[in-house]
């Protein structure tokens, strides 16, 4: 009895969370659904259609901040598993203040940053491009970055990495083919976040890239603004299934980089283990 | 070369690139709010430095509000989201299957972005919104004016429900992660020295799990506490979220108004540190408090 | 203190270790271990008498009663973990003091049986320190520590060497046995190495794949195991087929062997006649009947004994000397094996 309470409760809570994102998906495929109505008077396609009418301006904002947030989630990666690996793994001077300076942007708010930075980003020429919106957006996915990469490094140490070299592997190959397989998992989780943090970025891209480079978010929220639900739920939808495409697409290609890096032999216990 | 060993400077590249954009972007624009709030100009340099800013950014009535209403916002929705989300974690960790289904699920608000929380937030809860709805199916109104207005008004709720939706998942998948490691192995130990029930919760899950609760919290505050968003589009004109405010100031056409906007920003920095410093401070004290107490 | 008695339990997961129709009688106040390789279901049989996992079928007694309704909280069976899991957020006062608190015993009477306690266990100067500022063998003494101190009727010890180097190991085993002697409580030992329930047991229960294969003193698990499995747990052996066997004597293609031994039952079929390679003898001469000749393969000298591979036929033969001996590779030897030092398994 009281086990089934407990699982109810879990159950009808959950469902709260759940149910308002299938609403949105409602009202993007809506087209009349006035007011004390339950449920859409009538479907139809008109939010979707918009957004993806040829050369229309939303796609292209849709390009703009998949390359964006993918150059970012390919910079921060970069950035943040050499510094999550020194503090995973080694002792140094420093290594407690830098462990916590990381972690900074966590706390600090990014509208204090972003107004701090500006004026030096409009004298360096980095405002209304989309490098000084990359550069910004780095910024909130390093804590997550660095969290996780310590964590894992810390984990796997570098022993693995010893023996390679001692099996005559170079730096680079030690990298490609022991170090980044090793922290795949923690790889796909970084990836995922620091992609979706800069995807669903809005202040700080309107800020830095000051009205000339549009992004999803951008484009959307004038919408939620004039109220105007089926656009903005269309918006909604499509960003959220765009964002699950990225974090699928993020996982598969690292996966298959993981099964390559694991050599002929790997690939072949890989494919056999699929065909099973 | 200079009689410091490879080995030693190793760590120190490797956080180069990392620590050079912090610096770059973060500290530099850390720094520059800082010294534009106490009157340090490109020009003037150091000979204006002034906490009048400060001053008088606290004299304003609209600050004072807008800070109280940010606090309070970011307060109850942190607040409800970690008793939310630790309740939901420790149900799920009590059941005997792991239900990933749930899990995978409850992911999901996380990946949605602000905006459309605050979109979900209005398509509920405004006056024409489905909760409206419901209540004209129920009889209990018929026009959207008699739905209590939760958007936009002075007590913030629609922003309040927003960070709720969006950060309850948050803390539940951390919690439950921790409560989960805990629940295998020191429950089990615990049993077996004669623990049951209500022991449990309070010796064992309960203090084990408090570090990772209150770190969360005050990461998700800090984010509610700091973020612009969510206030710019389901909170009221007037009393206005800090950093909304700070950017009305920030984009005010006299260019003489920005040191208010940093001051502000400074504000909502330092009372988020503060924050912080707090937890780790609690922690040594508990840490110490449990040596005494409970050895000698 | 309690008699322990396991009846046909069985115990079955999806993927891990199971365990199948184990019966197993401890005395009071004894110490015994069960050995076995990993995953054989020791551990589990341990978790099983604690109440921390339920059997699929069977009954557990502790001194006649049936115990399987009980909670763990009531059983009186305490494990000691592999990993000790001390609580890491009391410290080592605060989690050996964690049982009695459990049972509301009044604060002065805690603080002084902790007292005791901690000087029982050589941790006096560590009772205000958390579990991750002491060494590896004061985790394992604080964790026993910890169970010692409710007064189990049974304390169970999972592999509770395996974390310490070999110097800790010998002290952690001598300690064990001292304190078990001290104490009289009824120990259950769970290890994968057979030194460490040699050396702390007087009773040893082998398990493989969760079956109790045999259950006995040391020297009968040593001397009389009951299966090829058992006896290559103790140390390596020659195993030969046995041909035939007629009223005295069991042959072998090495030749004919006395029936000496007691272990033999009547009624039984032994396919099997192990030789442990100490009890093969190594002379230069053929100076008896039923001497096998062979051929010195490999020899390696490991201090307190010399090793020897000896081709006889087209068997290798392993033999061992004590001391150092001087047959070389390449020279030709005759081995001599006693009827009464040879083993019979099914």
């Amino acid at each position: 009895m009281k086990k089934q309470t407990s699982r109810a409760v879990l159950v009808v809570v959950a469902l709260a969370f759940i149910l308002p994102l299938m609403i949105i998906l409602l009202w993007s495929v809506t087209v009349s659904w006035p007011f004390p109505d339950l449920f859409p008077r009538e479907f139809g396609l008109r939010g979707l259609a918009q957004i993806f009418e040829e050369g229309s301006r939303a796609l292209e904002s849709l390009y703009t901040s998949v390359k964006i947030s993918l150059w970012v989630t390919i910079l921060t990666l970069m950035i943040t598993i050499p510094g999550g690996k020194a503090l995973g793994i080694y002792d140094f001077p420093g290594k407690a203040f830098i462990k916590i300076f990381a972690l900074a942007p966590l706390i600090i708010s990014p509208v204090a940053i972003g107004m701090g930075i500006h004026s030096t980003f409009i004298r360096l020429g980095l405002t209304n491009t989309e490098l000084g919106v990359v550069l910004i957006h780095i910024v909130p996915g390093i804590p997550y970055g660095i969290r996780i990469f310590t964590n894992i490094f810390e984990l796997v140490g570098n022993q693995l990495e010893e023996q390679g070299k001692v099996l005559g592997a170079n730096s680079f190959q030690v990298f490609f083919h022991i170090t980044l397989p090793t922290i795949l998992p923690g790889l796909i989780s970084a990836g995922s976040m620091i992609f979706i943090i800069s995807f669903s970025q809005y202040f700080l891209t309107f800020l830095i890239g000051g009205g000339s480079v549009i992004t999803f978010p951008l484009m959307m929220v004038p919408y939620i603004q004039s109220g105007d639900r089926t656009m903005a739920a269309s918006y909604s939808a499509v960003f959220i299934v765009v964002t699950l495409c990225g974090l699928l697409a993020i996982e598969k290609v690292l996966k298959l980089y993981y099964s390559k890096s694991s050599g002929i032999a790997g690939a072949f216990y890989t494919r056999k283990k699929v065909k099973s | 070369m200079f009689g410091v060993k490879k080995t030693q400077l190793t760590p120190y590249i490797y956080l180069l690139p990392v620590i050079s954009i912090l610096l770059f972007v973060f500290t530099l624009g850390l720094v520059m709010s800082i010294f534009q709030s106490i009157g340090v100009h490109g020009d003037s340099g150091f000979e204006n430095l002034t906490v009048e800013y400060y001053r008088e950014v606290f004299r304003s009535g609209g600050f004072r509000s807008g800070l109280f209403f940010s606090l309070r916002v970011s307060l109850i929705s942190t607040g409800i989201a970690v008793i939310i989300g630790v309740g939901l974690a420790y149900l799920l960790v009590m059941q005997q299957r792991e239900w990933k289904i749930l899990q995978i699920l409850l992911k999901l608000p996380i990946i949605v972005p602000h905006l459309v929380a605050a979109f979900i937030i209005f398509t509920l809860f405004s006056q024409s919104g489905i909760l409206a709805r419901i209540g004209v199916l129920l009889g209990l109104m018929e026009h959207p004016r008699e739905f209590p207005g939760l958007i936009f008004d002075r007590q913030g709720v629609g922003v309040i429900l927003a960070y709720v939706w969006k950060g309850t998942p948050f803390i539940f998948l951390i919690v439950y992660q921790v409560l989960r490691s805990i629940h295998g192995e020191m429950v089990e130990a615990a049993r077996n020295l004669g623990a049951k029930g209500k022991d449990l919760f309070f010796e064992i899950f309960l203090p084990l799990s408090i570090p990772s609760v209150f770190s969360t919290f005050i990461i998700l505050f800090a984010f509610s506490f700091g973020s612009y968003e969510i206030p710019f589009l389901l909170g009221p004109t007037s009393p206005r979220a800090l950093p909304v405010l700070a950017y009305v100031e920030y984009i005010h056409p006299d260019w003489m108004n920005r040191p208010y906007a940093m001051a502000m920003n400074m504000v909502l920095a330092g009372i988020s540190v503060f924050l912080v410093w707090l937890y780790h401070w609690v922690f040594k004290k508990f840490r110490r408090h449990n040596w005494e107490g409970r050895s000698r | 203190m309690s008699e322990i008695l396991f009846d046909r339990i069985s115990k079955h997961y999806d993927k891990e270790e199971t365990i199948k129709n184990l019966t197993l009688k401890i005395e009071d106040g004894e110490i015994i271990s069960l050995l076995g390789p990993s995953g054989c279901g020791k551990t589990t049989t341990l978790k099983i008498l604690a109440g921390l996992v339920n059997p699929d079928f069977g009954t557990v007694y502790m001194d006649g009663i049936n115990v399987n309704p009980l909670p763990a909280e009531k059983r009186g069976a305490v494990i000691v973990f592999q990993d000790h899991r001390l609580f890491p957020h009391m410290t080592v006062g605060g989690n050996i003091e964690f049982g009695l608190r459990m049972q509301k015993v009044p604060k002065r009477t805690r603080r002084e049986k902790v007292e005791e306690m901690l000087k029982f266990m050589e941790l006096e100067e560590h009772g205000g320190k958390f579990p991750d500022q002491i060494s590896g063998g004061q985790k394992q003494r604080a964790a026993i520590a910890r169970s010692l101190i409710i007064n189990p009727k049974v304390l169970l010890l999972d592999e509770p060497f395996s974390n310490l180097d070999q110097r800790l190991k010998e002290e952690m085993r001598s300690f064990i046995v001292e304190i078990q002697k001290k104490l009289k409580i009824t120990t259950i030992l769970v290890t994968h190495d057979k030194e460490d329930a040699l050396m702390t047991s007087k009773k040893i229960g082998v398990m493989f794949q969760g079956e109790l294969k045999q259950y006995g003193t040391p020297e009968e698990l040593y001397e009389e195991p009951s299966s090829i499995e058992v006896a290559k747990f103790f140390g390596e052996v020659n195993e030969f087929s046995i041909d035939h066997e007629d009223e005295h004597r069991i042959h072998t293609y090495l030749g004919a062997f006395n029936k000496t031994r007691l272990s033999m039952k009547r009624g039984v079929y032994y396919s099997k006649l192990l030789v442990r390679p100490e009890a093969v003898e190594i002379y230069y001469e053929e100076h008896s009947e039923n001497m096998i000749s062979g051929l010195v393969m490999e020899r390696i000298y490991a201090g307190e004994k010399t090793y020897y591979s000896i081709l006889c036929g087209e068997r290798i033969l392993k033999a061992s000397v004590v001391g150092n001996c001087h047959w070389n590779e390449g020279q030709r030897v005759f081995l001599k094996i006693e009827g009464k030092n040879t083993m019979l398994v099914k």
